[in-house]
């Protein structure tokens, strides 16, 4: 091979290079172009994904205040330990999980998912050595969470309920369709009830992070959160206060309403729980549950009573109305009566002797009602029942409300099949048989009777009144307040007198179980056996201005142990709120 | 030294197309590290960088003040060097455990690998031209194709497949120049059909569970989701330059890590993201026109009776560009993910050694068929 030839194969050769070389560029110019002009938008959008991450910043939930402006909920700012799962083994690493190998594997399933809360409620200083060590714990998040926190307490369970996470079968429904799993909400009283006015709306903040999810600086608040409306409710906290301490660990509720607007100033459940503690704590909550006291019921509200001697008022309302009785009519108390070929028996063995209709109120005098009952069908007596508002709810703006059940003779053929006996009329007369009733009604029903007629619709939160009672007449009212007033003065409410105030009431005593299975005296029945002790009343008598309605569950007889819970929720309105006081803002 | 003419002044006869090419693709890179060491937070800065262009210009100033045909009569000497080092590099990193690429010298480190490349070409150019003279054995030819193949074993071992893989396209290149037995042009289009067949099949056969097959094979010792994620964020980085790009320092992949390596190996899509399809073309352009600059040098060389120079320079233009455009397919997300450094703009002292030695000594066999 010559030189030349050799010199020339290398300088096609070294021409042909350019083929390739060119080709490739342009290849590569094209392939750009592709990356960079066609998918340019899409590429810049990832791109933005990747560095720009949103984080939903929960709302602080509005403030729920009383009558005075005290707080019964507000929002406490809080930190919430999130983790995934080489959070967890981070945290593991750094021996700051438990060691419970049952909750650590149920904590492992959850952060498999996502980011999960490990530790909730951390305070500032276990926040700050979290954020400090972000570096190293990349798995782990510090997140703001607002919590809600109850001054109250126990005294105003119920009333404020409490939050929670929001349910799977709430998220079915139309009212929770806004909501995201794990977002908090209100699950009762009013937290429920104004779930929407409180929740406000939260807020989306844009942060700068690096390709290992690290802050790099805070980019601003693409939408800020809103804070919720705050709630100004009618309710006394003072009220409640007074209401715990009259009660005691006693089972039970009490409502208690303004007379003119129907607007609750008190309302509590017995036994109560302390709403904080099972805000994010399933146990807690599981444990509640099943607390055979039944702790979660709102009793004041959804809690079923036969009302006893309370009931007399809407009986001696029907009997007048009805005119089968009048101020002049007096019937005999011998300390029992026969009705339909049954012997009743009157609460003193010894009688009352010749009573009139407002010496029966005083006195709770059975056998003065066994023998109106005999003038009045029970259907008459239901009528009137209803037109107090019970057997039906009353519209009250807190969760779980039920009706009460007011017996006639076509429930009865429907509920058993059997024929409605006139025995059976006398029970009812007296508030006892199927009669059942809630603290409410029985609170709504009394501020009827304080106003002469006016039935107001209770509720926490603009309240309004609902209707007007036309069949009884202004006398008749008046003839059976004046009998709740001797009641409280001379009759078996007595022990709700306090000095200062003239407050008018009735007692009832319910009757659990049938005399013929349980001791004749209620102190000798085993506790579940014992009687309810129901105390309505309003004050002042002169110019009604609120009425109170106690259940005391077996608490024995109305006139001691619902009685003087009335007098103690009578007298706390009356000195946090001064008779006559203009202020009376919702 | 032997001079067949008086010296002549250093600056006649110098190829400034080339040095203004290479020097604005030097520039455009050092944009690119300010806003890619900013990035990673580096210690070392990007005056770390500008120092090591001062060496490679010092270097590239002695490599055209050579004579290349004195250089290429000790390339043999220079090649065994390689290979030695090669195989201490080897037996080094046996005794501690890791990777061998590096020879860490104290104050400097050296990639046997990189060096090697630079003394095949000249080994290659100085046996091709002797061979050709008659005035070497067959069989010493073939002992010499033997301590090359060593060569290439021992780096891949290392192991640094890609620069095993450059070893054998200069070695292929360099052969293909001076001219293959009539036998191997048979083969020679075969080997372009497979060559052009293995991207549209890579891309319109496969599916993508099988190409994560192949490159799991072609790279066993990287993870694949891993070099998959590298490879997605290089697109992200790419794509999201748009035409004009994000600007300068505004690179969100580049500025917040999600670009993997920004300074060495992805270089180049800190520009795609920063300078956009603008900036792409521009330095597309700059490296297609450096390449047939170089190309140049080389038929002038041939033409002046100097085929050592041509196939030195051919094994040059080899040498940068296919590490070059493997590189830029890489960012592209046209290739699987290898640690290919690109020519002019990575930072790393070697790579930019060796490039600076190559561009002098490509100018300096220019400057000599220029003043022939």
């Amino acid at each position: 091979m010559s030189s030349a030839d050799q010199r020339s194969r290398i300088r096609r050769r070294l021409l042909l290079f350019r083929y390739p070389l060119g080709a490739v560029i342009l290849l590569l110019a094209f392939r750009f172009w592709h990356l960079q002009i066609v998918r340019g938008a899409e590429f810049s959008e990832i791109a933005q994904d990747n560095y720009l991450q949103t984080e939903r910043r929960r709302a602080p939930r509005g403030l729920v205040l009383d009558r005075q402006g005290r707080i019964l909920a507000e929002s406490e700012p809080s930190f919430a330990l999130l983790a995934d799962s080489d959070g967890l083994r981070q945290l593991e690493a750094i021996g700051q999980l438990s060691a419970d190998p049952e909750e650590m594997s149920e904590l492992r399933t959850r952060a498999a998912r996502g980011p999960t809360v490990v530790r909730s409620r951390i305070g500032f200083a276990d926040a700050a050595f979290f954020e400090a060590r972000a570096r190293e714990l990349s798995g782990v998040q510090v997140d703001f969470v607002p919590m809600r926190r109850y001054p109250l307490g126990k005294a105003a369970a119920h009333l404020v309920g409490y939050t929670g996470e929001v349910t799977g079968a709430q998220l079915l429904l139309e009212e929770f369709a806004a909501y995201a799993p794990r977002d908090i909400v209100g699950q009762s009283g009013i937290e429920r009830a104004y779930n929407a006015q409180l929740v406000g709306s939260d807020g989306y903040f844009d942060r700068v992070v690096d390709s290992r999810q690290r802050m790099l600086e805070a980019s601003g608040w693409r939408i800020e959160p809103m804070r919720g409306q705050t709630l100004r409710l009618g309710v006394s906290a003072a009220i409640q206060e007074a209401a715990l301490a009259a009660f005691g660990d006693r089972a039970g509720a009490f409502v208690a309403i303004e007379v003119g607007t129907g607007e609750i100033v008190g309302l509590a459940s017995y036994p109560a729980h302390a709403p904080r503690e099972f805000q994010t704590d399933e146990n807690a909550f599981r444990a509640l549950r099943r607390d055979p006291r039944s702790p979660l019921l709102n009793r004041a509200v959804g809690g079923r009573y036969p009302p006893g001697s309370a009931f007399k008022l809407v009986t001696a309302a029907a009997a007048l109305a009805e005119g089968v009785a009048g101020p002049d009519t007096r019937f005999l108390c011998r300390g029992q009566a026969r009705v339909a070929g049954r012997t009743f028996r009157c609460h003193r063995a010894s009688g009352h002797g010749l009573l009139t209709l407002r010496e029966a109120i005083s006195a709770s005098c059975n056998v003065f009602f066994y023998r109106l009952s005999e003038l009045l069908d029970v259907d008459v007596i239901a009528a009137y029942a209803r037109e107090f508002g019970l057997g039906e709810p009353t519209g009250v703006d807190l969760p779980h409300e039920t009706a009460g059940l007011v017996p006639t003779r076509e429930w009865k053929r429907r509920a058993t099949g059997e024929r409605w006996y006139a025995s059976e009329t006398a029970s009812v007369a007296v508030g006892q048989g199927a009669l059942q009733v809630t603290p409410i009604q029985m609170a709504r029903l009394t501020a009827a009777f304080a106003s002469s007629g006016d039935l107001p619709a209770p509720r926490l939160v603009s309240p309004a009144r609902s209707g007007r009672i036309e069949r009884v007449s202004a006398q008749h009212f008046e003839m059976i307040r004046a009998g709740m007033r001797d009641a409280v003065l001379t009759g078996t409410a007595w022990r709700a007198r306090v000095p200062g105030l003239t407050i008018a009431g009735k007692t009832g005593t319910a009757q659990v179980a049938s005399l013929d299975r349980v001791a004749a005296r209620d102190e000798d029945r085993a506790p579940m056996f014992r009687n309810h002790a129901w105390f309505v009343g309003f004050a002042p008598f002169e110019a009604p201005e609120v009425v109170v309605a106690v259940v005391v569950e077996h608490g024995g007889s109305g006139g001691a142990a619902a009685a003087p819970i009335g007098r103690a929720i009578l007298a706390a309105w009356s000195t946090a709120l001064p008779v006559g006081d203009g202020e009376l803002t919702p | 030294m032997r001079r067949s003419s008086p010296p002549t002044p250093w600056r006649l006869g110098i190829d400034r197309p080339l040095l203004v090419s290479a020097a604005a693709l030097v520039l455009i890179a050092v944009a690119a590290q300010v806003s890619a060491l900013r990035a990673i937070e580096s210690s070392v800065g990007v005056w770390d960088h500008l120092a090591r262009l001062g060496t490679a210009v010092v270097v590239g100033l002695v490599a055209y003040r050579t004579d290349h045909r004195r250089l290429a009569r000790f390339s043999p000497v220079f090649f065994l060097a390689a290979l030695a080092l090669s195989v201490y590099a080897n037996l080094a990193a046996a005794l501690r455990a890791g990777t061998r690429r590096w020879l860490d010298f104290g104050v400097a480190s050296l990639q046997p690998g990189e060096m090697a490349k630079i003394c095949l070409v000249l080994l290659f150019a100085y046996l091709i031209v002797r061979m050709s003279r008659e005035s070497l054995s067959r069989r010493t030819a073939v002992s010499w194709l033997v301590a090359a193949a060593a060569l290439v074993l021992a780096v891949a071992a290392q192991p640094d497949l890609g620069s095993a893989a450059i070893l054998v396209g200069i070695g292929a290149g360099m052969v293909f120049l001076a001219g293959l037995p009539l036998s191997w042009n048979r083969i020679w289009p075969a080997a372009v059909v497979t060559v052009t067949g293995m991207p549209l099949l890579w891309f319109f056969g496969l599916r993508d569970y099988q190409r994560l097959r192949v490159l799991a094979f072609l790279n066993p010792e990287s993870d694949p989701l891993g070099s998959g994620y590298q490879m997605l964020q290089a697109s992200i980085a790419v794509g999201s330059g748009g035409f004009w790009g994000t600007g300068w320092l505004q690179g969100s992949q580049t500025a917040y890590r999600f670009l993997p390596a920004p300074h060495t190996d992805f270089v180049f899509a800190v520009i795609a993201e920063e300078f956009g399809f603008v900036g792409v073309s521009v330095v597309l352009a700059l490296f297609w026109f450096f390449g047939l600059r170089l190309l140049r040098i080389a038929v002038q060389s041939a033409d002046n009776k100097d085929p050592l120079g041509a196939l030195i320079v051919g094994g040059l233009f080899c040498m940068l560009f296919l590490q070059a455009l493997y590189n830029i397919a890489m960012v592209a997300g046209l290739v699987p993910i290898k640690g290919f450094p690109l020519p002019f703009m990575s930072y790393g002292g070697n790579s930019l050694l060796i490039t600076a030695a190559a561009v002098g000594l490509a100018a300096s066999v220019r400057r000599r068929a220029f003043l022939t």
